[in-house]
């Protein structure tokens, strides 16, 4: 296994570029995602990875080699592609064993090393059939085996669930963290799905517009995230982002936006003074960062419900404030419905402050060592 | 109202139909039929069944048509892997002048023969293969490629790229790709083509005509017009030489016919 780096990665396609001096290193054995909406770059600068695409600018290391400019297979990487790429005339046996028949292995040694693997991936009985006569979850299995074969130093995932039925997608999501930890192996993979993102990889890249926003653990990406894009990217449901005005009435500093007006803590308030030069900021708050309650309590809001939506084990609550409308994550035992009044308030320790103008983070809330960064 | 519009329908189109296959009854029964009873008649069908026409036929055409299957065979399979491998790399490779490249190539099938004719022929006589089979089995794959190329290359842009690709990750080089993964899809392609290419290598008769001489390598369809007789026209030979000369592509036509068609309408896309 390797690490993986890329310096200052830029990819054009004619006027369009795609992916932006991205620079990234990748630990060896560590298990990285891709993450950002579609045509965010993260897909080509996968493939620039496995040489696939040729990078206009900068330079990619596997390990401690240079490989830009050196063609497939000199990279010793393996892909598994979204669609799994399976060659439909070849039974699943020669689709595992087909790296190894071009590197002209020795029978006993291809036979020994596709039964090891299907053992892993728990496809023995299903060697002999090809690929329109497996399910969709056994062709992906099928893509793995042909990528772990020849134990590469590097494995490349391009959407590797997207094919598959929701049901089937969370147990493969466990399957192939397992299968990372148990081979050690540097897997980078992209995916459009936070959740997947959050869930398998150690650490996210979150892309967009061909620049990497923000790599680092799920908790700093979800809890300390570097600007607007990436707080409201992660999260399901997203953050709910508020753009306001800092107003200051004696000691007391509070949001103001549309008729309404949220004082905010004194910490909160003065740090957000000292911090930020002009007045705009917009303000971040999780769902579940918000409690709403029946009735009216001391530092709470009132609001208007807006919409109710069942979620089975819990509720999702939308909340009008004016023309702001604020998503709310309630327990079953919220009973108000649609135009009732309601009561909300704040968990200001989780409270996210960003640049109007920048998108970037001024502050996380009461987060004081985060807030000395 | 439906009955009468169903009616003329039918009669149309059975009209039509009898229109188009009555040359084709014609041929039969005349090859069957002796000079006599053709003069007597030439609608009604043979009395008894005349070989005589078919041993006089074969015995000038025999010999032609030996030459049609050796020129139009490999003519047929080369032109079609040539196409093949064209197709393969227009349809997933790009490269500096690739469009302009293939737009040249697909331009070669709108090349009427006539305008290529002295060229040609000056040109086998030059290098020493006028009146040979390679004199005629090289222009033969050279006019097949254009649309060989075409065809290939729709089909195999319905191949996903991603397989190419996933190959090309695995370790496989351009040659072995084609080799391992392109070549064993395009079966039914491959089979297809070389029937298209075979039907008009076969039926064709210019080339043959100005290509060669006597019939050491003339192919059948130069042989067949030659039966028409120096003082009477004999008939019954004709139509029994057209016959046999027809037979190999009808056969095709009869049992793979709409493979033929599928194949030609997606050179049209």
């Amino acid at each position: 296994m390797s690490k993986v780096t890329l310096n200052g990665l830029t990819k054009r396609f004619g006027k369009v570029e795609a992916v932006k001096n991205v620079t990234l290193e990748i630990k060896d054995g560590e298990f990285v995602a891709l993450l950002g909406p579609s045509g965010c770059g993260k897909t080509t600068t996968l493939r620039c990875i496995a040489g696939l695409e040729k990078p206009d600018e900068g330079d990619i290391y596997i390990g401690d080699k240079m490989v830009t400019r050196l063609s497939p297979p000199d990279r010793n990487v393996s892909m598994v592609f979204q669609s799994y790429a399976l060659y439909p005339h070849m039974t699943a046996f020669d689709n595992i064993a087909f790296p190894l028949w071009i590197r002209k292995r020795p029978r006993n040694e291809i036979r020994e090393k596709v039964k090891k693997t299907a053992e892993i991936l728990e496809i023995s009985e299903f060697l002999n059939r090809k690929p329109g006569e497996l399910s969709g979850g056994q062709c992906q299995r099928v893509a793995l085996g042909r990528a772990i074969i020849r134990n590469p130093a590097v494995f490349l995932l391009d959407e590797p669930l997207a094919n598959l039925d929701a049901k089937l997608r969370i147990s493969t999501r466990a399957e192939l963290k397992r299968l990372q930890k148990q081979l050690g192996a540097t897997m980078i993979f992209v995916t459009h799905d936070q959740v997947e993102a959050m869930t398998m990889a150690e650490r996210i890249a979150v892309m967009n517009n061909g620049v990497i926003e923000q790599f680092g653990s799920t908790d700093e990406i979800y809890q300390q995230p570097a600007n607007m894009f990436v707080a409201g990217f992660i999260g399901t449901p997203a953050m709910n982002l508020i753009e306001c005005s800092l107003v200051e009435n004696g000691r007391v500093i509070s949001l103001a936006f549309n008729t309404n007006t949220l004082p905010v803590p004194d910490y909160i308030g003065r740090v957000l003074i000292k911090k930020k030069k002009s007045t705009n900021v917009v303000f971040g708050i999780r769902p579940e960062d918000i409690s709403i309650h029946e009735k009216n309590k001391p530092n709470s809001y009132k609001t208007k419900v807006y919409v109710v939506e069942p979620m089975g084990n819990e509720k999702l609550v939308t909340v009008e404030m004016g023309n702001t409308y604020l998503k709310v994550r309630t327990g079953l035992d919220f009973k108000r419905e649609m135009g009732e009044n309601a009561w909300m308030d704040f968990d200001w320790n989780k409270a996210y402050f960003f640049d109007k103008n920048t998108g970037k983070t001024i502050m996380y809330g009461l987060n004081k060592s985060a807030n000395s960064k | 109202m439906m009955i009468i519009r169903r009616f003329i329908l039918y009669f149309i189109l059975i009209f039509f139909a009898l229109f188009m296959l009555f040359p084709i009854y014609s041929m039969v029964t005349t090859a069957f039929k002796t000079m006599p009873e053709i003069v007597g008649s030439r609608l009604t069908p043979p009395t008894q069944l005349y070989l005589g026409a078919f041993k006089e036929a074969f015995d000038s055409i025999g010999r032609p048509l030996l030459n049609s299957v050796i020129i139009t065979l490999p003519s047929a399979l080369i032109g079609t892997f040539l196409g093949s491998l064209t197709g393969y790399v227009f349809s997933k490779f790009r490269f500096w002048g690739s469009d302009a490249l293939f737009i040249l190539i697909v331009l070669g099938m709108y090349i009427p023969a006539q305008a290529v004719l002295l060229p040609v022929v000056k040109f086998s006589a030059n290098v020493g293969i006028f009146n040979t089979y390679l004199g005629l089995i090289l222009p033969m794959i050279a006019f097949s490629i254009p649309s060989a190329t075409l065809f290939f290359r729709n089909f195999y842009m319905t191949v996903p790229t991603e397989m190419i690709e996933s190959a090309r990750v695995d370790g496989c080089g351009i040659p072995g790709i084609y080799r391992r993964i392109i070549l064993p899809l395009s079966g039914i392609t491959f089979a297809v083509s070389v029937m298209i290419n075979f039907t008009w290598i076969w039926n064709g008769f210019l080339w043959g005509l100005v290509l060669t001489q006597g019939p050491a390598v003339q192919p059948v369809m130069v042989a067949v017009n030659n039966l028409h007789g120096t003082y009477v026209a004999m008939w019954n030979v004709q139509m029994a030489g057209s016959l046999m000369a027809a037979l190999p592509t009808l056969v095709i036509y009869a049992f793979f016919g709409k493979y033929i068609t599928r194949g030609v309408l997606a050179q049209r896309k």
